[in-house]
């Protein structure tokens, strides 16, 4: 791994980590549309943190990564529950929990992706952000 | 440790199982619309939920075995993850099985929201195991395209060797590192792929979040766009997992030789893209979408006809043209495949042109087309490649005769069966009508005698079959 | 009007041209075989007018088929000019539909479709019993389907979108005079 890349990677893990914690000191009411980009955003960085701190190996057919690969963003999903939200607005703490385990997963696939085969974790990464994208489309509306 | 060989027929079998049952749904519901039987509504709408869902199913289990087993043919894979997607998506029938029989929920396959929790006639219960029946299917599914992409992507090099970038744009690639047609379109297969399933689990997820707690809501134009992006790819791709061994399969029967082109790379690139924004026709009615969405739309769906048929059709058409082609049940029903996917390819084009939609959108136009090429396409090729597999291995093939009674009976049956639903949407009979306004009654008895045909036809075509897999093995695995 | 009873014979024939021209090539191999390398050549000159005809005519039909797509215009102001438009309002729900019971002959008519429910379809079948018009009814949206009705008589109103177990009856109708 070249110095760059190492360089690269944890910044960009501590910028996400930041943004995790970003409930602790602000507190503003978004729309829940807002809520999943931010999500959105998050697990960008978690994607890329993944991308750049996965090793070059050629990949390990081991069933457990292609379990987490798979799970993952469906796991992601389920935290992103529209009517939690509030809930989360209120609670400072159980909010960043939340966001670290988005985060968390978010890497998860990706890493779990480059080990099972290069190449699967920027499908599995790009596939996880594109989903909490989606997500604000329509995911959790009020009327 | 599990051969392929086993993965193969595990997946085949199981998808003609789901398919038989689903056929009997079919010919019912078909019978209750020519007013032959009278189920009631209740029942109608629980089979044709059933059916459609089930049916896409079926090929789609034939066409992820069938693939897998030629992907294996290549390199190594491992049979437990083969069988750990095979079981998820099992699990899935089963639980949407459930769901509608004894649970009884009726709200299409399509459950587009809010149908699924207004007005049920259903229990609540039976509304989760469905959604959670979607879910398994599609986690199987990813599963499996994760799979074969990670297997393409380190047999050929990563991305550029696997999609076939580097044969078009690098002068340098190594002949042998090139993939085989059938690799291309497992590449294309799994990327769409795994789109579609994110976007199943996302829709899954939304519509399981409004179960557990009604307080959220959902958009219900974005639920359209998103259901029918899911369950439009779903069903197109397994058409384009069964070209993996219609270009295998015709290559050897005719004794040529089918490679990977700079076209054919493209040419799937293009359906990459088509197969993803061509489902864009299912909100044509919906006035409130995004113009240029539709036009979007229109041209994808126009277009993929480019692909279709000037590379795979073509490349087939041109293996086939004054070869040495042996006609056996395997060929003839690979063929016969690629003609009902052209044939239905055309009702697909017309009803995909925005002024005709206007008048048929929701008729049996709509399953008139899709029938052709998923009974008569997907279906026929993947009865062709199971006989492939029995006529390679026992070194023999059917007779003529029985060639001929399978011919008049399976094609001649599908053929009364198809038109009973052009004729009828063509002039404006609704789909989904459990009692049909005129001329569908009449419509629909023409189609269930059809049914009852290919009926008889496909028990021929099993009894053979199983006659040819008792015969001793020539070629063993 | 109703195109539908159109579409048919073109699908037919269409159908049928594609069937003959590959049923000709299974024939064809009851003629002396011919090497591949004599077969590919032709084949793949030909392939490129298939690709360039087929390309530049379906565009062209998007193209020349605009003036017949059934949207309304996208500019408010456009849909204001048209003073004498009759706006009409289409609530759906399971499973029946509220509209006027008579509608003008002749001029042109703005549904505004909606659903109070599900998604349903508003389907206008003419005299005849052809779909003349539909558009989706759709539960927090309202789309705006433009008709002028030339036919006098008694049209129907089906529903196009499944929408429940009571789906296939969910009708109604208005007189046009
Ligand atoms: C074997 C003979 C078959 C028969 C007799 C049959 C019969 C039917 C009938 C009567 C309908 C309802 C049409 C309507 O009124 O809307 C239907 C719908 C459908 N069929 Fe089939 N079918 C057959 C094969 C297939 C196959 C092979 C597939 C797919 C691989 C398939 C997939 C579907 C789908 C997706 C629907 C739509 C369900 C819906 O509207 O929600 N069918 N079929
Ligand atoms: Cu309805």
């Amino acid at each position: 791994m070249s110095p760059l890349r190492r360089i690269a990677a944890y910044l960009i893990g501590a910028l996400t980590l930041a943004g995790a914690l970003a409930p602790l000191v602000s507190n503003e009411d978004v729309s829940i549309p807002e809520h999943h980009l931010l999500h959105a955003v998050l697990l960008a960085g978690a994607v890329t943190t993944a991308l750049l701190a996965s090793p070059d190996t050629a990949g390990d057919r081991n069933g457990a990564w292609l379990v987490a690969v798979v799970g993952s963003p469906l796991l992601v999903m389920f935290l992103m529950w529209p009517s939690s939200y509030a809930y989360l607005d209120a609670h400072p703490i159980a909010h960043v929990g939340d966001h670290l385990s988005i985060a968390l997963l978010g890497f998860l696939c990706t890493w779990s992706g480059q080990r099972y085969a290069r190449g699967i974790g920027w499908i599995g990464g790009v596939a996880t952000v594109s989903m909490a994208v989606l997500a604000a489309g329509g995911f959790g509306v009020v009327r | 440790m599990t051969s392929a060989r086993r993965v193969l027929w595990i997946y085949l079998l199981t998808g003609i199982a789901v398919f038989t049952l689903m056929m009997l749904l079919g010919i019912a519901m078909r019978a209750e619309q020519a007013r032959w039987v009278a189920f009631g509504p209740q029942i109608f709408y629980a089979m044709l939920t059933l059916h459609g869902g089930g049916m896409i199913t079926s090929v789609a289990l034939c066409g992820m075995g069938g693939l897998w087993y030629l992907m294996r043919r290549e390199g190594e894979l491992s049979a437990r993850a083969a069988l750990a997607a095979y079981a998820l998506v099992v699990l899935g029938v089963v639980a949407v099985l459930l769901s509608v029989f004894p649970g009884g929920f009726a709200a299409g396959w399509t459950f587009l929201y809010p149908l699924p929790f207004v007005g049920a006639t259903w229990a609540s219960w039976a509304t989760g195991t469905f959604l959670i029946g979607i879910m398994l299917v599609s986690l199987g599914w990813t599963a499996w395209c994760f799979q074969i992409l990670a297997f393409t992507l380190t047999r050929y090099g990563g991305w550029g060797g696997a999609s076939g970038w580097n044969l078009v744009f690098k002068r340098d690639a190594e002949p042998h590192a090139v993939p085989p047609p059938q690799s291309i379109a497992a590449f294309v297969v799994a990327v769409d792929g795994i789109l579609t399933g994110m976007a199943g689990m996302t829709i899954g997820t939304a519509l399981i979040a409004h179960w557990l707690s009604p307080s959220v809501l959902i958009d219900p134009l974005w639920a359209k766009n998103v259901t029918f992006f899911f369950g439009h790819a779903f069903a197109n791709l397994t058409i384009y997992m069964a070209l993996g061994w219609v270009y295998v399969g015709m290559a050897r029967y005719t004794g040529r030789e089918y490679h990977t082109t700079k076209i054919l790379a493209i040419a799937w690139w293009a359906t990459l893209i088509f197969v993803a924004v061509a489902y864009f026709h299912h909100l044509y009615m919906d006035f409130v979408q995004y113009r240029p969405l539709q036009y979007v739309g229109e041209i994808a769906s126009y277009l993929s006809a480019i692909p279709a048929t000037a590379v795979s059709v073509w490349g087939s058409m041109l293996l086939v043209y004054r070869s040495r082609m042996r006609w056996t049940l395997g060929s003839i029903f690979l063929f016969t495949g690629l003609i009902g996917w052209v044939v239905g390819g055309i009702g697909a084009l017309l009803d995909a042109s925005i002024p005709l939609n206007f008048d048929l959108h929701n008729t049996l136009w709509v399953p008139a087309h899709f029938h052709t090429y998923l009974l008569g396409g997907v279906f026929l090729f993947a009865l062709g490649l199971i006989y492939m597999q029995l006529e390679e291995r026992s070194g023999r093939c059917s007779p003529p005769l029985l060639r001929w009674v399978v011919g008049l009976t399976t094609f001649g049956g599908m053929a009364v069966f198809l038109l009973g639903f052009y004729v009828a949407g063509a002039n404006g009979v609704p789909r989904r009508y459990a009692l049909e306004p005129s001329p569908g009654p009449l419509t629909a008895s023409w189609a269930t005698v059809g049914a009852l045909l290919l009926l008889l036809g496909l028990l021929v075509v099993l009894i053979e079959a199983i006659r040819l897999a008792r015969l001793p093995a020539e070629n063993p695995a | 009007m109703a195109k539908g009873p159109l579409v048919l014979p073109v699908f037919l024939v269409l159908a049928a041209a594609a069937m003959a021209v590959m049923l000709l090539v299974a024939l064809s191999t009851r003629l002396s075989p011919l090497p591949y390398s004599q077969v590919q050549p032709n084949g793949y000159k030909l392939r490129r007018w298939w690709f360039v005809i087929l390309s530049v005519g379906l565009v062209a039909i998007f193209a020349v088929t605009l003036p017949w797509f059934p949207y309304p215009p996208l500019r408010a102001a456009a849909h204001a000019a048209k003073n004498d438009t009759l706006y009409v309002k289409i609530t759906a729900q399971q499973y029946g539909f509220t509209m006027p019971s008579v509608l003008p002959l002749d001029r042109r008519i703005v549904f505004e479709v909606t659903s109070l429910d599900v998604n349903h379809g508003f389907g206008i079948y003419d005299p005849r019993g052809q779909i003349v018009a539909q558009v989706q009814a759709m539960p927090d949206y309202v789309n705006h389907l433009p008709v002028t009705f030339t036919r006098a008589g008694r049209y129907t109103v089906r529903c196009l979108e499944y929408c429940g177990i009571g789906h296939a009856s969910m009708q109604g109708g208005f007189d046009v005079r």
